[in-house]
């Protein structure tokens, strides 16, 4: 019974380490599906863009921005991610790497003639987020129940999967000086997950078992559905001004898990093994968001800002017949970013960079599973001091070749870590990613 | 049947109706050129006046060149962007073969094939930075009465007889200057 127990929550468990780096305590993050970072302008200039959109990523950072496209425009971007995961693990530290090249964009924008106003319509898919993910680390638990002691983990992990958002946008002009604008966009991806999980007593401790070997197989099948909308205000010839609103992104993952568990016996035997299929929905929804830019151009200089605002601790997570209780372990973020591009006279060039600050919404926590179900656990219990910040720096250029067809390239780098305070052996982990960006757009 | 909604769906109804009303009404985007367009024609009136008036009282004249409205003023004051940024794409008969009988309608010398765009717009613009399209160029009225004049000038002309741009906020201009 106890281990038909331990079977259920062991895949419980995989429901967390499919969505996360499996740390325990990363258990209940929930990867973030951005709506940044696919074109390379954007990438450049830190992602302050709210006050700036006026190509084919306005369909992303603000629809209203579509309203000021006045040619045809067909474009695609290139990504090249890397990214590098350190943690300590059990007191021991691993890492993980991923390196890949990907189309990360397609866009293609119609500005409808008009003899007043403007009316653009955008239709185009993002490539939001790659799950891929390998993984493979160990460490001592000194106090594993199954041994009553200590013992060796070693877990593997393979994961590859994609999140790509296919939109359709409008933009418009309300009044001379007002635009605004409406992105959809739907969800759809895949995640195919294997983990395999090794106990090992490598002490001599338990006089039964040798090892227990838990091995994961998940497929997620991923669709959902979004909005973003937006306006754009021109305040003067020189200052502009953009809001954006995100409605919550509801996601469903149709589940396929396969759980396989084998224990080897000290005489050489296996006592127990079993092998279960389950199928589960989970929904998860992400919560509003709110996002605020200005932008001051000058000949040949253009500076932005832009602050979004999220409340995490909205994020709802529905796991069949559970709600997970996820409130105490995300909080408010609030994000800042600055750019700015030069435009240089005598060609055309530009330059650009830019400076994020992003923090991470996950508060680092364990959490039983039998807590997380339902009414949780106090917050105030949640003690975990964790440094959330992430920065994120970036620079790129752009040239425009016969008028008609502008490349852009940027690259960002990104890191920041976390580390709980009061016991960094415990539990750290250092994430930098790197990432070179290339769109390239033709106006018709 | 229940009827009643939850207090967040209310919250969200509510601030829908206020706001999609608002962007609905207050639309001033416009894909058909009103009636009055037949009022330069009307004997009872001098046509350019007619349209001048309308045009430059509502703020939008200056359809191709308002810096206001259009483009960052980074952008819009160099030549290399002013194209890719900056101009209609159904306003490429006027811009560059001179005349139609609206936007994006055959020019009354042909209309460009999109090749002969691409390799015009890749050359530096004749028009002066920041120009305003060949309809401005006629005197003042806009792009819509001047390109049914047939009188729209090509980039040339319109830096001969372009100015300054107008400043922010000056909303009436001479349309005869």
């Amino acid at each position: 019974m106890k281990r038909s127990s331990g079977i259920f929550l062991c895949t419980f468990l995989l429901a967390r380490t499919v969505t996360a780096a499996g740390h325990p305590f990363t258990e209940l993050e929930i990867p973030l599906p951005t709506l940044t970072g696919t074109h390379a302008r954007a990438v450049g200039m830190g992602g302050a863009q709210i006050a700036v959109a006026e190509d084919a990523s306005a369909m992303t950072w603000n629809p209203a921005g579509l309203a000021r496209v006045r040619r045809i425009e067909l474009e695609a971007t290139l990504s090249a991610d890397g990214e590098k995961i350190e943690t300590t693990w059990f007191g021991s530290n691993a890492d993980a790497t991923q390196d890949e090249t990907q189309f990360a964009g397609l866009h293609f924008l119609y500005p409808f003639p008009t003899y007043r106003g403007s009316l653009v319509f955008g239709f185009g898919m993002d490539r939001l987020k790659n799950f891929n993910l390998e993984y493979k680390r160990s460490g001592m638990d000194g106090d594993v129940a199954l041994f009553d002691g200590p013992a060796l983990l070693t877990d593997t992990q393979t994961r590859t999967g994609k999140l790509t958002a296919w939109s359709a946008g409008v933009g418009w002009d309300v009044t001379p000086r007002l635009a605004a604008g409406i992105t959809v966009s739907y969800l759809k991806g895949t995640i195919l997950d294997e983990q395999d999980f090794l106990t090992e007593d490598v002490t001599g401790i338990d006089t039964t078992y040798i090892s227990v070997r838990d091995n994961f197989l998940l497929d997620l099948d991923l669709s959902g559905y979004s909005a973003l909308g937006g306006v754009l205000y021109q305040a003067s010839p020189r200052v502009r001004l953009g809001a954006v609103a995100g409605t919550p992104r509801v996601v469903d993952f149709g589940r396929f898990e396969q759980v396989q568990t084998q224990d080897f016996l000290e005489n050489g035997t296996e006592e127990f093994s079993s092998e279960s299929n389950i199928l589960v929905d989970e929904t998860i929804t992400f919560p509003w968001f709110v996002g605020f830019g200005a932008s001051w151009s000058a000949r040949g200089l253009l500076i932005a800002g832009d602050v979004r605002y999220t409340d995490w601790s909205n994020l709802k997570d529905e796991l069949g017949d559970f709600e997970l209780f996820l409130k105490p372990y995300y909080g408010e973020a609030t994000s800042v970013s600055a750019g700015g591009e030069y435009l240089f006279s005598r060609i055309p060039l530009r330059l650009r960079g830019g400076y994020g600050y992003d923090p991470v919404p996950f508060n680092l926590t364990y959490c039983p599973f039998d807590e997380c179900l339902s009414d949780g656990r106090d917050p105030a219990e949640i003690d975990v001091a964790v440094d959330r910040n992430r920065h994120v720096f970036s620079a790129g250029a752009g040239y425009l070749f016969g008028g008609v067809f502008a490349l852009d390239v940027a690259f960002e780098t990104a890191r920041f870590e976390r580390v709980i305070e009061s016991d960094p052996a415990l539990y750290s982990e250092t994430r930098s990613t790197n990432r070179i960006i290339a769109t390239s757009a033709y106006r018709f | 049947m229940d009827f009643r909604c939850r207090p967040g769906r209310r919250r969200l109804a509510i601030a829908v109706a206020a706001v999609v009303p608002f962007f609905l009404s207050a639309c001033y985007t416009m894909v058909r050129h009103e009636a009055s367009m037949d009022v330069a024609g009307d004997a009872s009136h001098d046509g350019g006046r007619a349209c001048a008036d309308c045009h430059y009282t509502s703020e939008w004249l200056g359809y191709f060149d308002q810096p206001l409205i259009y483009g960052t003023a980074g952008y819009y004051a160099y030549d290399w962007w002013y194209d890719y940024y900056q101009r209609p794409w159904w306003f490429d008969d006027y811009w560059y073969d001179g005349g139609g009988t609206s936007p994006g309608e055959s020019g009354a010398r042909g209309t460009s094939s999109w090749t002969q765009r691409r390799l015009r717009r890749g050359e530096k613009p004749a028009a002066p930075s920041g120009a305003s399209g060949p309809s401005l160029s006629t005197g003042g009225s806009s792009g819509v009465s001047a390109g049914s004049s047939g009188q729209s000038g090509s980039p040339a002309d319109s830096k001969e007889k372009e100015g300054p741009h107008p400043s922010y906020g000056k909303k009436k201009r001479n349309p005869r200057r």
